[in-house]
């Protein structure tokens, strides 16, 4: 097996890292960067690539180009040229507009609601331009390796919605990588730090802040498990606002010297804006720098320089509504889990504008004497981190490290009160599942969803979370509804529970956002019991699937007799309608071993046969044909559930 | 060091001398920025030039553009900051103006015709 890479997949920025000996290291991009900016330039003109970008199949690549390449022609081709797609993937057309409205590309409606893109009269989903750029860290990791890489660990900011990384997993198929894990960026930032090496709990804030976006997570780590406790952040904050800050400055001090003005040249403007980010890094390491412009312009007395002076203390001020920014969303963060600031172990900061002194005093402030931690590279962490995922999964990185998991599972109540798990436990969050389910009773029109959480076989021994109805369901055979139940746990454990008629569309649903109420005490307790109870467990769960099935089977055979009663002798009518009344009787009576009643299963399912025999019998000579069907539809829709599990899954009828 | 030269160049461009004293003075200096030039040549730094040529994200960055008939679309047509090579490897982009069609323009978000 290959390696597996870890990527960082940002809004501006992409980083891939990968573990070699023991260590997460950072893979430079084919064009010498050690990021890549997450841009997307669709070629008008036939462009040729570089040699060893060449190497290998890439069908991806013709006609189009990734990273530095495509940010060098954007410029030019500013309606081809994608960039920020990560504000778009998995999300739906409606919630987008904000974003919509600050892009120079055109997007479009997609299927379902999303948001595609339009280049050059064709439609891209945000999952293939994401894939696109997979594609290209794919390929330098490759490149780097010299070897194939077919496994990936992708991370994604810890909001993101069950949608969102579902998109972004598809993102990595398309680009050819299978995506182990999804994890969630402060996570992933923890783990390049250290800090699931620590043997006590401890809670973490994550402070990102990058090119474009600023996220704070809350993370709470103990047992080698992350919690993600609470995020906040502003999606429209980050490093280009600090050089925009300086830029604007300059362009206002140039003016006031020189009455030019220089923000309509833009080969002026160009030269501002380098000038501008490189004085934003030198002075997080010096208290002042000076900006040298010569011949930025000139007018009829001559050529004019830019000569300036900034000192840190100025740049504090000019940049000051941006740190006090980020205040806010640290603010929320915490009062969102409910933690003071005293409750925070460690600070640990992610994204390259984390640099800026400023900012860095603003959280001192904030946390009193706590020092916020930096030993790892800021713009690299969230990779670096990815990448131990990664060597975690490969098998390369030993110790135990479970991330971000279900402590138990859940699932609903289903006919003769079976607890029917959807999700398992240690299920890595977040997850989506769903499990089709029908009808126990003829005309049922509603059934009741009873979500529960624990181990134990039986409904009635778990704990219920919440129950909901769905109404309206158009009065059928039992087994014909087809009723879709879907779970879905977000990154905050946040459940949502989703019960949907296939028959007529309409849809129930639940919210319950504390499926993590459970002490790890509890949580404990359970499992033990589980195993405990087991065996009884497992012959009460046997019981009611044998119930389940003794009224299922006479259910058939009523259903058969019905209209073909001409067709069945009566003798053999009376021996069935006898079995069936004794196979009731000893269904009811708990007394009874489930051998005798697996028995008398067995012998009033031959009878059933010879009457079903009977009626195809006649049926296949006569033209009477149409029964058949019928009985046959019963029959497979009892079994409809699911994939994966053979249990018959009817719902209990109500009422 | 780069940037040394490209202000030598913005240098010469931009400064008229008017007396012979001010071209003497323009002078030396020019000597000083073809001394940092013959340096850099030895040690294989090349000027891309790239005017004339289609423009090509691996060495050239699209700073501006400009409609214009003169040339086909995607070319290079003014370079404003010089790219250099080492060898084969690229020292700094250049920063180039590139052709446009010129019906574009208007949603283009491109520079006046000139």
């Amino acid at each position: 097996m290959g390696k597996v890479i870890g990527i960082d997949l940002g809004t501006t920025n992409s980083c891939v890292a990968v573990l070699e000996g023991g260590q997460p290291t950072v893979i430079s991009s084919s064009e010498g960067g050690r990021t890549t900016p997450s841009v997307v330039g669709f070629g008008k003109l036939s462009v040729s690539l570089p040699a060893d970008s060449m190497t290998g199949k890439a069908p991806l690549r013709e006609t189009h180009l990734v990273g530095q390449l495509a940010k060098r022609q954007a410029v030019m081709n500013a309606e081809n040229t994608v960039f920020s797609i990560k504000r778009f993937i998995g999300r739906r057309w409606e919630d987008t507009e904000a974003e919509r409205s600050r892009i120079s590309y055109t997007c479009i409606k997609g299927r379902d609601d999303t948001v595609d893109v339009q280049v050059l009269n064709h439609y891209y989903t945000p999952q293939e331009i994401s894939a696109m750029i997979l594609q290209k860290l794919k390929q330098d990791a490759e490149n780097h390796l010299g070897e194939s890489v077919s496994q990936a660990v992708i991370t994604v900011p810890a909001y993101f919605s069950d949608a969102q990384r579902q998109a972004t997993k598809d993102a990595g198929a398309i680009a050819g990588l299978e995506v182990l894990r999804i994890i969630n960026e402060p996570t992933a930032a923890a783990l390049a730090y250290g800090l699931d090496k620590q043997d006590q709990d401890q809670t973490i804030l994550v402070f990102d802040l990058g090119g474009g976006t600023f996220d704070v997570s809350v993370i709470q780590l103990g047992d080698g498990v992350f919690e993600v406790k609470a995020t906040s952040g502003n999606n429209l904050l980050g490093g280009d606002d600090f050089d925009e800050c300086i830029l604007n400055w300059m362009l206002e001090t140039f003016q006031t010297n020189t009455s030019i003005d220089l923000s309509q040249d833009k080969m002026a403007l160009q030269r501002l804006r380098e000038a501008a980010e490189k004085a934003k890094v030198e002075l997080s390491s010096t208290i002042t720098t000076s900006i040298n412009l010569p011949f930025i312009t000139a007018d009829e007395t001559g050529p004019k320089h830019l000569e300036l002076n900034l000192s840190r203390a100025k740049f504090e001020e000019l940049s000051s509504h941006l740190v006090e920014a980020t205040i806010q969303p640290l603010t929320l963060a915490l009062k969102d889990c409910g933690l003071t600031v005293e409750d925070i172990d460690r600070i640990i900061l992610v994204g390259g504008s984390t640099r800026v002194p400023a900012v860095q005093k603003a959280i001192r402030k904030y946390f009193g004497s706590k020092n916020p931690d930096r030993s790892v590279h800021p713009d690299e962490a969230v990779a670096l981190g990815a990448a131990i995922q990664a060597g975690v999964l490969g098998g390369e990185v030993k110790d135990l490290l479970l991330l971000d998991v279900t402590a138990l599972s859940l699932g609903i109540e289903t006919y003769g009160g079976v607890f029917t798990k959807i999700i398992e436990r240690n299920t890595t969050l977040p997850t989506s599942r769903s499990q089709a389910f029908s009808t126990a009773t003829d005309g049922q029109i509603s059934v009741e969803i009873q979500v529960l959480q624990g181990e134990r076989a039986m409904a009635k021994y778990n704990k219920t979370l919440g129950k909901f109805e769905l109404t309206g369901i158009p009065p059928a055979a039992r087994g014909v509804p087809q009723i879709e139940v879907a779970f879905d746990i977000d990154a905050n454990g946040i459940l949502n529970v989703s019960a949907q008629d296939k028959g007529t569309g309409h849809q129930q649903s639940i919210r319950i956002s504390n499926t993590g109420g459970l002490t790890a005490a509890e949580v404990e307790q359970m499992r033990q019991h589980a195993s405990l109870h087991a065996d009884a467990d497992r012959r009460q769960r046997e019981r009611a699937e044998c119930k389940n099935q003794v009224d299922s089977l006479v259910y058939s055979y009523e259903s058969i007799l019905k209209g073909n009663e001409a067709l069945i002798g009566n003798q053999l009518q009376a021996a069935a309608s006898k079995k069936g009344a004794e196979l009731k009787a000893t269904a009811a009576n708990e007394a009874v071993t489930m051998d005798i009643l697996q028995q008398q299963i067995f012998e009033f399912q031959q009878v059933v046969f010879a009457v079903s025999a009977a009626v195809y019998g006649r049926g296949n000579n006569s033209t009477a044909e149409s029964q058949a069907p019928t009985e046959l539809i019963t029959d497979d829709a009892t079994v409809i559930s699911d994939n994966d599990d053979t249990i018959i899954n009817d719902y209990e009828a109500i009422g | 060091m780069l940037p040394v030269v490209d202000s030598f160049e913005r240098a010469r461009s931009h400064l008229k001398p008017q007396t012979d004293q001010e071209a003497a003075i323009h002078k030396s200096y020019q000597g000083i920025y073809k001394q940092l030039v013959d340096c850099f040549k030895r040690i294989g730094v090349a000027p891309m030039r790239p005017e004339g040529k289609p423009f090509d994200p691996n060495f050239h960055e699209a700073v501006l553009q400009e409609a214009t008939d003169e040339y086909p679309e995607g070319t290079v047509i003014e370079e404003l900051v010089r790219g250099y090579l080492l060898g084969d490897r690229v020292l700094r982009h250049a920063m180039v103006k590139v052709a446009a069609v010129p019906e574009l323009t208007t949603d283009a978000d491109s520079d006046e015709p000139e």
